[in-house]
């Protein structure tokens, strides 16, 4: 990664702190503001880290999208079996939605620690889960 | 340091490219948006519907104009060597996916 041209001019107001520091302080919820946790990272990394939230979002975006699709224009099949498509992915958007900003800042602040960013994604149980809803959808759509 | 305001601060062109993640993420919610606010001027009835409808399309236009002016207003911070991070949009984000999803639900059960 060619970080050094850009990590020369990393900003004066980022004062190196003695190491005991490093963590911040807690604010009164008993967490470390994000500002105050080890150093300004390379801003090309924030950025990336804002897209991949931005790319989650949208992906979670599509999944009501979809199931409003399927509850209001699959009129031919039960109302029950167009439940079993639509609500599951419903509820994958909100799980998607509930988590995305937790492990936004969990990678910011390993950016800021130049700590390794942690591997565990929700990437494959969210495709295991869209894989599930596509079999059902297609067992709905033969068997009707 | 200050860098050529002219020049783009990185050959990878990564602000260019989280603006248009802006734009399409803006895009995604319209159209979300645009999909509850029909469904719900069918469903509750016109004065409520229209009242649901103004606030489910108010994110993705909100988002699409805090893009219009954020790409000059970043580019200033990095050339500047200013820290790029914001976390207040993201979290607006995440709300108004959470609140979508909840949205959703309910139009689909009930």
């Amino acid at each position: 990664m060619p970080t050094s041209r850009v990590l020369e001019s990393s900003s004066p107001r980022t004062d190196p702190k003695p190491l005991a520091c490093r963590g911040g302080e807690p604010d009164r919820a008993g967490r470390r503001r994000l500002e105050d946790v080890g150093e300004e990272p390379d801003p090309r990394f924030t950025l990336a880290n804002e897209r991949t939230f931005l790319a989650w979002t949208r992906t979670a975006l599509a999944l009501p999208a979809t199931g409003l699709a399927v509850a209001q224009l699959l009129n031919s099949v039960p109302r029950a079996a167009r439940m079993v498509i639509s609500v599951p992915l419903i509820v994958m958007a909100g799980v998607i939605g509930v988590m995305s900003y937790p492990r936004w800042r969990a990678l910011e602040r390993a950016l800021r620690l130049s700590q390794p960013l942690p591997y565990a994604s929700p990437a494959a149980p969210l495709g295991v889960g869209i894989a599930l809803v596509a079999v059902a959808a297609v067992v709905v759509l033969v068997t009707q | 340091m200050t860098r050529d305001p002219g020049m783009l601060f990185d050959v990878g062109a990564q602000l260019e490219r989280t603006t248009l993640a802006w734009t399409r993420t803006a895009l995604a919610l319209a159209a979300v948006g645009g999909l509850i606010a029909r469904l719900a001027i069918r469903t509750a009835g016109a004065s409520l519907g229209y009242a649901i409808a103004a606030v489910a399309l108010a994110p993705g236009v909100t988002a699409a104009l805090s893009a219009i002016g954020s790409y000059d207003r970043r580019h200033a911070r990095l050339q500047d060597g200013e820290p790029v991070v914001s976390p207040r949009p993201l979290i607006c984000v995440a709300v108004t996916l959470a609140l979508a999803s909840g949205v959703s639900l309910g139009m689909v059960l009930t």
